[in-house]
């Protein structure tokens, strides 16, 4: 996006908002599918996080990049829709695996290493899928993530080991052959 | 560990740089609820201005209508004197012509003699024959006249008896004294306010929709009110008070917390402090014995009586504490707009203090505790997890703490403010 954009899109113009939707709704509705369980919670994540990304542009630096801004908010709003849901039960117990609901994504191929992902992470109990795609794919620390959730330090790390504990039951053995 | 990693790898690999296209539905979802809400937004912002232009305008009207409710009725007041001065004039004009041409005055009011011992005389003979002479008194004085005679013509007679000693002077007929027209200006402030915290901002704002399913808030109220109550029994036993009214201003603050039970329905539960300016005022009718003199020398002082009129006041401070319970209905109007409406009552406690110690006036009874009923429509405008909220409020008292003699039962006071509401 160019920088006349970006400033229209900060003034409200309904044209620039467009072109932000169009660019970043596509990456975003990925975030979203990784951190809810079905297509109908992702679009309405989705939703919400743009709302608010028009609603707080106000809000935003010009000066800094404008993805990160954008991906801070959905990941925010995903939380905020899951604790809302009463479906964010972080504690120290085991937890069940999710029953994955059938759902093919029509971008990517049913065979496809990336759809079988998804269809895995659908199936990790929410607190363990949000500690996980926070650590691992987004890149946060415990620390951070303790902020964001309002949990303990050691909550996190151990929601994420036994998320990866659940991965490795439910990863063929021949994929991590492969990256091995 | 190494396996974690490979599992890390793979997750980051597979889903850096996926882009999945959500359903048009969803940018069509989120073009109505940004840019038609911004319409409609609009819309509720100057509906809640229309609201509170309302509730100002019907706070003036009724602090106008109180305050000059008041003066009027010292406007009538003095018009009653300047007609008991003209009459008064007459009368004394009258009888000088009467008292040159006849004695039949002198058979209707028994008046003073050239010594002292026969002024004492006339003025007892005037008070045991006041009450037969009332009537001829009457007719002489003014037409106007129709209260009792009062003590006060005791006092008036030893007057007398000093413009008596002035022989052949003419001696004015001095009722300045009369014109105890007292006018009660009420400098109780409004100027109340509250401080609100400003709450720490949250991880993430909320939605609309965090806002209108919130089902729990506090409140803070500040009101202005006024109710005016007459009386509503004869006035005979009470001091002679005529057209007695009763006005109680009121400046109140409030706090209240709000649980909604369904989309429309809650309940609330509030405390506030109430600071009225209560005005008892009325108009007692007296009667005093003036003395006139005839400049001709041979013709004796008269005394003639004049009705004089006292439109006093008293004024007294009532505070309360009070509890109150109530239903609300909100109604979503517009986006952001929802009319709220709350009936309920006030449990209360007070104190009264008397303000005017000189008073003509009986001071009412006063019990500990008080229950009255409020109806309090609300244009409220939601901002995030605030709200204002511009309101009337009308007052029923059902169990006065204030009892006075002469009035069966308070009117309803109406009044209006403003407040704000905080979501949580």
């Amino acid at each position: 996006m160019t920088d006349e954009q970006i400033s229209d899109f900060v003034d409200g113009k309904k044209e620039a908002f467009d072109c932000v939707y169009k660019q970043f709704a596509p990456a975003m509705f990925a975030v979203c599918i990784r951190y809810t369980y079905c297509k109908d919670d992702a679009q309405e994540v989705l939703q919400e996080s743009f709302i608010k990304i028009y609603e707080g542009r106000k809000s935003f630096d010009v000066k800094r990049p404008l993805a990160p801004w954008i991906k801070n908010i959905v990941i925010h709003t995903a939380i905020n829709f899951l604790k809302k849901q009463k479906k964010l039960v972080l504690t120290d117990q085991d937890a069940d695996f999710n029953v994955p609901e059938v759902w093919t994504y029509p971008e990517i191929a049913k065979d496809d290493t990336r759809s079988q992902l998804m269809a895995i992470l659908q199936q990790l109990p929410e607190g363990y899928r949000t500690v996980f795609n926070l650590f691992v794919v987004d890149n946060l620390s415990h620390k951070e993530i303790a902020a964001y959730l309002g949990i303990s330090e050691g909550t996190s790390k151990s929601q994420l080991s036994k998320a990866k504990v659940m991965i490795q039951q439910l990863i063929p053995k021949e994929w991590k052959d492969e990256r091995a | 560990m190494k396996e974690h990693n490979t599992i890390d790898n793979l997750f980051r690999d597979a889903f850096d740089g996926l882009s999945i296209m959500p359903d048009a539905s969803v940018k069509s979802e989120i073009d109505a609820r940004i840019f038609v809400k911004n319409d409609k937004r609009r819309a509720g912002f100057w509906l809640f201005f229309v609201g509170l232009g309302i509730s100002v305008f019907a706070l003036f009207a009724g602090l106008y209508y109180s305050t000059n409710a008041y003066h009027g009725e010292s406007l009538i007041g003095t018009q009653r004197l300047a007609e008991n001065d003209a009459d008064v004039r007459n009368s004394v004009d009258t009888k000088k012509q009467i008292a040159s041409t006849s004695n039949e005055i002198h058979d209707a009011v028994p008046l003073s003699s050239e010594t002292s011992d026969k002024e004492m005389n006339v003025l007892s003979s005037i008070n045991k024959q006041e009450t037969s002479t009332r009537a001829n008194r009457t007719t002489t004085t003014t037409t106007s006249a129709r209260a009792q005679v009062t003590q006060k013509i005791q006092s008036s007679n030893v007057q007398s008896n000093d413009s008596v000693d002035k022989k052949d002077e003419i001696v004015g007929i001095d009722h300045l004294r009369l014109r105890n027209i007292s006018v009660f200006d009420n400098d109780l402030t409004s100027d109340l306010s509250i401080d609100f915290n400003q709450r720490g901002s949250s991880l993430t704002k909320p939605t609309a929709e965090e806002i209108s399913t919130s089902s729990h808030s506090f409140a803070a109220f500040v009101n202005y009110g006024f109710e005016s109550t007459n009386s509503n029994r004869e006035q005979v036993d009470y001091n002679q008070l005529e057209n007695a009214q009763i006005q109680l201003r009121s400046a109140a603050i409030k706090v209240e917390y709000k649980k909604s039970f369904t989309s429309v329905f809650g309940w609330n539960v509030g405390v506030g402090y109430a600071d009225h300016s209560v005005l008892q005022k009325g108009r007692m009718t007296t009667w005093d014995s003036v003395i006139t003199q005839s400049t001709i020398s041979t013709l004796t002082p008269e005394v003639v009586y004049v009705p004089s009129y006292y439109a006093a006041t008293t004024r007294y401070r009532f505070q309360q504490f009070q509890l109150g319970l109530g239903m609300t209905f909100s109604y979503s109007l517009l986006q952001n707009c929802n009319l709220d409406v709350s009936l309920g009552s006030d449990f209360s406690l007070g104190k009264l203090t008397q303000l005017d110690t000189n008073t003509f006036y009986e001071s009412p009874a006063f019990s500990n505790f008080g229950m009255s009923l409020y109806l309090r429509p609300a244009i409220e405008y939601k901002v995030r997890k605030y709200s204002f909220l511009a309101f009337g409020q009308v007052n029923q008292t059902l169990v006065s703490q204030i009892q006075w003699s002469f009035i069966d039962r308070r009117n309803t006071g109406f009044g209006g403010g403003l407040a704000c509401r905080y979501y949580f």
